[in-house]
């Protein structure tokens, strides 16, 4: 299935090209190439290593409360 | 493995060349389960938001299912509007994958500034289309910018032609020769054009031709039936038709096109001729979508579709997303979901025993770094957008 999943910004490289996100309790680094203007503490969909776009907070938590739902994320 | 799951690929070697494949999946197919019991209007807002990935062509499938199983008649002139912003996500995709992976398989760096630029595309269609109000809703209001869309048609050639095909891309779809085509091999300096050529010069062409079985039309009522199965877990997972495995992507849809049947009797349905295929289906984007444009302007406001009388509770939406053919299917009562479902392009192309597994089958399996290299490029012209791990053993 298409699934982006959202993850919270923690860190993001001196070239603004990669970040580390944090998805539950696993940092994963993604690249950012597809995305302008990402702060960290901003939260992204991410898919297959790519943040895809920026979402709100309040977004991400009802997607992955979504996810939790469906029982893909704890 | 990811949250969004993913695909295992194991290729088997047996002396110099890969003798099986096997492909597993850890998609996870069960998800539209979280919809039963929910309303209508509650499944059209949760359905871009979990399948974010394509979610223009995920919510444009899922709406044209709840409003035939609703009954609703469809505004013609919204549902135009809807198939557009398909059309632009299609023309983001195909672009994403051109300035990204091509440039990564042909050692271009990557133009970081124009791929950031085409996050707009979609909001700003969106806004376009239907300003401010909300979209892929039962009863959509259309309000249309034309000079706003217009402008965005222009967006994507303008990349289009800098970036891809060096000269306009109505100009490169009219292309019907192996001889123009080699020309512009030998000439182009673009992203498209170079690593083209590398493949073409590599004898690389021919790369993963294990033909090509194009997925048919398929009447609505037999999909609607075959989803209404009892085994229709095992049928979303890996999808047949008749016994026969299919593909869905820009080669099933570009087929007819001159270039490619002169392509396909010089690589087959290689390498060469699916990166062609992507190609051709970018550079005919933008004339289509401005003939929609054209017609979205005489279509008679207020025009409606009535729905199949035969559709009873049940309706389903077929979209034609960037990676494939993309079918939801809904049953309702009395505005509740009861039973949903997404057959995802994804399931045709890497089923087990599917276009990606014959593909890749034979490959040279001599040296294990351009095995991996020449299946990823294949797998890539394939389906870029799924997740994958690969297995060599």
């Amino acid at each position: 299935m298409c699934l982006a999943v959202p993850a919270k910004v923690v860190a993001i490289d001196d070239l603004g090209e990669n970040a580390t996100v944090l998805l539950g309790e696993v940092k994963k680094n993604i690249s950012l190439a597809l995305v302008d203007d990402v702060q960290v503490d901003d939260f992204v969909l991410i898919h297959v290593g790519y943040a895809l776009n920026k979402v709100s907070e309040e977004e991400a938590e009802r997607t992955l409360e979504l996810f939790a739902q469906a029982g893909v994320v704890r | 493995m990811s949250v969004e799951g993913g695909l295992r690929i194991e290729l088997h070697r047996q002396e110099d060349s890969i003798d099986q494949v096997r492909i597993l999946s850890t998609r996870p197919l069960q998800l539209t389960r979280l919809f039963e019991g929910k309303p209508v209007e509650e499944l059209l807002r949760m359905i871009p938001m979990l399948y974010s990935v394509c979610a223009t062509a995920q919510a444009c499938a899922s709406v044209q299912a709840c409003r035939q199983a609703l009954r609703l008649d469809t505004d013609r002139q919204a549902a135009l509007a809807e198939q557009m912003l398909v059309t632009v996500e299609t023309a983001r995709e195909h672009l994403w994958r051109i300035l990204i992976d091509w440039s990564g398989f042909a050692g271009i760096p990557i133009d970081r500034p124009l791929v950031a630029s085409l996050s707009i595309l979609i909001p700003r269609a969106k806004q376009a289309c239907f300003g401010n109000g909300d979209l892929f809703t039962l009863k959509p209001v259309l309000q249309l910018d034309q000079k706003s869309f217009a402008s965005i048609i222009e967006q994507i050639a303008n990349i289009g032609t800098h970036a891809v095909f060096g000269i306009q891309p109505s100009a490169w779809y009219a292309m019907d020769s192996m001889g123009s085509f080699n020309r512009w091999l030998d000439e182009g300096a673009t992203i498209a054009s170079q690593l083209l050529r590398q493949l073409r010069d590599r004898e690389l062409g021919h790369l993963g031709d294990g033909g090509s079985f194009l997925l048919p039309d398929i009447a609505p009522q037999a999909m609607s039936q075959r989803l209404a199965r009892a085994d229709a877990d095992r049928f979303i997972a890996a999808p047949d038709w008749e016994g026969n495995t299919y593909e869905t992507n820009p080669l099933a849809r570009q087929a007819s096109h001159p270039l490619l049947q002169h392509l396909n009797r010089h690589f087959g349905s290689g390498l060469m001729t699916r990166m062609v295929a992507r190609l051709l289906e970018l550079a005919s984007i933008p004339d289509q979508l401005s003939a929609q444009l054209v017609g979205l302007a005489g279509e008679q406001v207020g025009a409606k579709e009535k729905p199949s009388a035969e559709s009873g509770q049940q309706g389903l939406g077929e979209v034609e997303a960037a990676r494939g053919r993309l079918i939801h299917r809904a049953v309702q009562q009395d505005g509740v979901i009861t039973s949903y479902q997404i057959l995802a392009p994804t399931e045709w192309n890497f089923h087990p025993q599917g276009v990606v597994a014959r593909g890749l089958q034979g490959l040279p399996a001599e040296n294990e770094s351009l095995l991996k290299h020449q299946a990823d490029l294949f797998i890539n012209a394939v389906d870029p957008c799924v997740g994958y791990q690969l297995e060599i053993a």
